[in-house]
């Protein structure tokens, strides 16, 4: 590893309320979708609001609070712009919260005369309203560059060379450790109160203790990690938002929604002439909580009809719990056109059959009662011959 | 609205098609046909050769399973038919 290691991580407090409170004034504080705070201001820490609290808790420490609601996804959207900023540094940035972002160095120390270069050039990076407050940690894996990225200073990057790691995380608080409050507090019930004293327990009793988890703790407690850096694939995608006139909680309506909205999409300007590898549909409910569905096409589609099928099945499939405000679909992955075989005679077999329908509608009216069936695949695939096919009666 | 992806079937106008006939048939002791004798005409026929023969076993999780022995057979004068026997209680049929 060089010196200051392979991967930084910028970190930005707060990241949520200085997104939505940029003037950055007074009590305020943000709640998640279930009516949670999740991030306070100074002011009203004072007042005694607290992450965790209920909203009509907080509003009962501090009658002025000014309170958002923001889903994750809504953070992770305003994050955006920060990481787009960070990939003109590098091409390998990984989010997995808004406020957090990885970066690989590999190889880029050079481009930028040195490990303080690179530093500089990522804080700078960051958009105006975080630059002063981000913070950046750099070493050899994300669990200790995060680490890092808490302990600096605003603006100045600290490096973590190699060797470093075991030291320098073992004086942290295990609150540092990506756990939840459960396990948070058993550690704390056992006596852990920082990272060295965990190193200390050793591996052995930690995985008795802890099972599979125990294995990691070992590993954070001595400044290692093994959870893979991924950073984002780079693809376009076209987003339409459809804003239901009313909630809607039938599966028929939301699958009548989702046509409209792929039908929108595929006309967009963007897409012509490209073909689509991916559709994404999320369903906000009235609560504002969100429900992703990731849908692959085994075939790149063109159009909205080759599209439709495969989320229709999703959508018609779905069984609705909350009625649904809005509906927000990405076609991603957009390629080059792809060619596709189509059938020559599709066309003809399409005209042959409104001829036969109106042949047998004529044969009908000429001679009434007459009985006129056509074969249809029932279980192609079945081992009895009986069972494969059916004669229908025909009905043009 | 969108139109439900299955329609309602009717079952007075599905008709199911290669429905197995009853047939007789004389066999040897191995169970391989001699004879062929249709119950709705088409006279008899005896067996010149066994083009291919299978078992076939299916839909055992039923409370009626399948186990039936294909014979694939051609008839003297060249007509050819597919018959089968039921294991389960010995009926013969013919397969169209």
């Amino acid at each position: 590893m060089a010196s200051g290691g392979s991967l930084a991580c910028l970190y930005i407090p707060q990241f949520t309320l200085r997104a939505f409170f940029p003037q950055g004034t007074g009590a305020a504080a943000v709640a998640g979708p279930q009516g949670v705070i999740t991030e306070v201001s100074a002011a009203a820490w004072h007042q005694g609001v607290r992450p965790g609290q209920r909203v009509r808790e907080a509003l009962g420490h501090c009658a002025t609070l000014a309170i958002v609601e923001v889903t994750p996804e809504d953070a992770q959207r305003a994050f955006e712009p920060v990481v787009a900023s960070l990939e003109r540094c590098s091409p390998e940035v990984e989010s997995d919260r808004p406020g957090r972002a990885y970066v690989g160095l590999m190889g880029l120390a050079s481009l930028y005369r040195g490990m303080e270069g690179l530093a500089r050039a990522l804080l700078e990076a960051v958009p105006a309203p975080y630059r002063n407050v981000a913070r950046l940690g750099m070493g050899g894996n994300k669990f200790v560059t995060w680490a890092a990225s808490r302990q600096a200073t605003a603006g100045t990057p600290l490096m973590l060379r190699r060797g470093e790691a075991g030291d320098f995380v073992a004086p942290l608080s295990i609150s540092i450790l990506p756990l939840e409050e459960e396990q948070q507090a058993r550690l704390r019930l056992l006596g852990l109160r920082t990272l060295g004293q965990l190193a200390a327990v050793g591996v052995g009793p930690l995985q008795a203790q802890f099972g599979p988890l125990g294995i990691r703790l070992w590993e954070w407690s001595r400044g290692e990690d093994s959870t893979p850096f991924r950073p984002r694939g780079h693809s376009e995608a076209i987003e339409e938002r459809l804003t239901l006139p009313a909630p809607i909680i039938a599966a028929e309506a939301l699958a009548h929604a989702g046509h409209l909205a792929l039908k929108r999409a595929f006309s967009r300007k963007e897409r012509r002439g490209r073909w689509v590898r991916r559709l994404e549909i999320t369903l906000v409910f009235d609560t504002g909580a969100h429900q992703r569905l990731r849908i692959p096409l085994k075939e790149a589609a063109s159009s909205p009809e080759v599209a439709w099928n495969p989320l229709r099945h999703y959508l018609e499939g779905m069984s609705l719990t909350r009625p649904i405000e809005e509906l927000r679909l990405t076609l991603g992955e957009l390629c080059g056109e792809e060619g596709r075989q189509t059938n020559f005679f599709s066309e003809r077999y399409r005209k042959n059959e409104r001829e036969l329908d109106e042949a047998v509608r004529q044969l009908r009216a000429q001679y009434p009662g007459i009985s006129l069936g056509r074969i249809v695949e029932v279980e192609p695939w079945s081992r009895l011959p009986e069972r494969r096919y059916v004669l229908e009666d025909y009905i043009p | 609205m969108v139109t439900p992806a299955r329609e309602t079937v009717r079952a007075g106008r599905l008709h199911p098609l290669a429905q197995p006939q009853p047939i007789s048939v004389e066999a040897d002791a191995a169970g391989r046909p001699l004879t062929l004798a249709m119950t709705r005409g088409k006279g008899r026929g005896r067996v010149v050769a066994v083009r291919n023969t299978w078992l076939l076993e299916d839909e055992w999780w039923r409370p009626r399973p399948v186990k039936r022995r294909y014979w694939a057979v051609e008839l003297e004068g060249g007509g050819q038919r597919t018959v089968f026997q039921d294991l389960l209680d010995g009926t013969w049929y013919y397969q169209p």
